[in-house]
Parts: structure tokens; C-alpha cells; sequence
């Protein structure tokens, strides 16, 4: 697949850049870093114009990141709200939620660019839990603005080693962010351990 | 009771959770090293043509990818291939 959607991209050029972003930021299993990186590519070789890719990827990513927050308010609320009719898991959700709304600038911004693989489940974390769009969108549209310039001036710069490029930070995307999954399960469990121990 | 032991009574699917996620990290971890190590060799960085490029030529006008060239002239995408490794070498013999 990937290679199919590589041969559309000087053909349908920045549609198809804006609609890969967009379905990425929804968890669809789109490869959206190397699409970037390819388009970049190809505006160094001069078939697309720069910042028009990286226009079109940005504005793919915020509309995707936006439709996510959408379906956790839609969607989301409710699957939380019948989790949370068990007492003992309601206090899990509420503390959750809690946690979430206080880290949650950083915790945006972050999941866009150095955890971009965490992004779409904190989208729909955001919508479900509630976390207003005023706290949302600001930190969601800088992280976003990051991880597109990353890339496609990474492809811009490299267009001649796109597919080692991708590969690469492909895994260290993943590396990061499964660590950073790991480190705060760690951190809980950690805690879990201290609470028996007193 | 060991601390472990404790754990794994009172918060299973934490710890499974935990053992999963630090496996993926190393895992995603070493194909990172791996593949920095692959590319590494000046000799692997020519990357290999695909039909999706396209030729760099000044102009104006979308560019044709291999496959498309291949396709308007009728012939195998490895005969385009062949022409245009030729004349990448040809042209960094001259240099």
C-alpha cells in the first residue's frame, strides 16, 4: 500500500498530503510521515511547491486531530459514562480525567510531534472527558505545526533518502512512544506499590 | 508476599500492560539502531529507483514518474531503470 500511495503523490499532490494526514490523526493506518516526507521530496525535485505541502498536511492534521475530539465528545462520553456506573471504576475515570485536564497542554502538544503515535487517542480522550476546545486547539495546532515542518523539510532536505528516512523514524516514533507508555504504567504501578507498602 | 507478587494480585492488567509497552519500546528501539546501522553504509544510500519518482529535469508542466515514462513508451519499467543508472553513472564519471 504503501507503495501505491507513493506513485499518487505527484499525481494527486496536495489532496492527497491533506487527506493522509487527516485519516492519521483518526488512527487509520495510513503512513502520513513518509506521504510528508515524499511530498517534500518532491518539492525539492520541484513537482510540488513547499509550503503548499506543508499548508495542505497541516491543515489535513488539524481537521483529523478536530474530528477525533469531535467523535470522543460525540461517542466517547457515553462509553465513559457507562464505565464510570461501577463505583470502583468511576473513581479510575474521574482520576483519569483529572489527570488529563491538568497536564493537558503538554500532554497535546507532545502526543502531535515527539509522541505522534499517541495523538488520535488523546483526541478522542480530550472529547470524552470534556477538555474545552480553548485548551485544546492552541496546543493541538502548535504541536501539529511542529511535526509537519519536521517532516516535510526533513523530505525536503533528504529527497534522496526518503524510504531509509521513513523507516527510521518510523521506529524511533514508535520507541518513544511505546517508553513513554511504559514509563507512566511504570509510575502507577510504582505508586500502587508505595500505597500497600504505608 | 513478595512485592511482585503483590502487584500482580492487585493490578494484573497494569503489569501486563507495563511488560507489553517495554517490549514494543525495546523492540521499536532496536529496529531504530538497526536500520541507523544499516544506512549508515555510504555503499546502501543510493536509494533504489521506484516507478512511483520522477525525473529531475528544469521545465515547467508536471513530470512524468518512471512508470509513467515507461508506460508512454511502451517498454518495461526496468528498461527506464537501466537508461537512467547509466546515465547517473555517465554523468559522475564526468564530474
Amino acid at each position: 500500500m504503501t507503495e501505491w500511495l507513493l506513485a499518487l503523490v505527484p499525481v494527486w499532490g496536495l489532496w492527497l498530503v491533506g487527506a493522509t494526514t487527516f485519516l492519521s490523526c483518526l488512527a487509520l493506518p495510513v503512513p502520513a510521515s513518509l506521504v510528508m516526507l515524499a511530498a517534500g521530496g518532491f518539492a525539492a525535485a520541484g513537482d510540488l511547491v513547499l509550503w503548499q505541502v506543508a499548508g495542505a498536511a497541516l491543515a489535513g492534521a488539524v481537521a483529523g486531530d478536530h474530528a477525533g475530539y469531535l467523535i470522543g465528545r460525540r461517542a466517547g462520553a457515553a462509553v465513559l459514562a457507562r464505565l464510570a456506573r461501577a463505583p470502583a471504576r468511576a473513581a479510575a475515570v474521574a482520576r483519569a480525567r483529572a489527570t488529563l485536564h491538568r497536564n493537558a497542554a503538554a500532554t497535546v502538544f507532545l502526543s502531535r510531534w515527539l509522541l505522534s503515535p499517541l495523538g488520535p487517542y488523546v483526541n478522542l480522550a480530550g472529547g470524552a472527558t470534556g477538555l474545552p476546545l480553548v485548551r485544546f486547539s492552541p496546543a493541538e495546532i502548535a504541536g501539529e505545526t511542529l511535526w509537519v515542518a519536521a517532516y516535510t523539510l526533513l523530505g525536503y532536505a533528504f529527497a534522496d533518502r526518503i524510504v531509509a528516512l521513513g523507516g527510521l523514524l518510523g521506529n524511533a516514533s514508535g520507541a518513544l512512544a511505546a517508553g513513554a507508555v511504559a514509563v507512566l504504567l511504570g509510575l502507577r504501578l510504582r505508586g500502587a506499590l508505595r500505597d500497600r507498602a504505608t | 508476599m513478595t512485592a511482585f507478587a503483590r502487584l500482580w494480585r492487585a493490578h494484573r492488567w497494569l503489569v501486563v500492560a507495563f511488560c507489553l509497552a517495554s517490549l514494543l519500546a525495546l523492540g521499536f528501539g532496536a529496529r531504530s539502531v538497526l536500520s541507523w546501522v544499516y544506512w549508515s553504509d555510504p555503499a546502501r544510500r543510493d536509494a533504489t529507483l521506484e516507478g512511483w519518482m520522477t525525473r529531475l529535469e528544469p521545465g515547467e508542466g508536471r513530470r512524468l514518474t518512471l512508470a509513467g515514462i515507461a508506460e508512454a513508451r511502451g517498454v518495461p519499467l526496468a528498461e527506464v531503470e537501466e537508461a537512467l543508472i547509466a546515465a547517473i553513472l555517465a554523468a559522475r564519471e564526468g564530474r
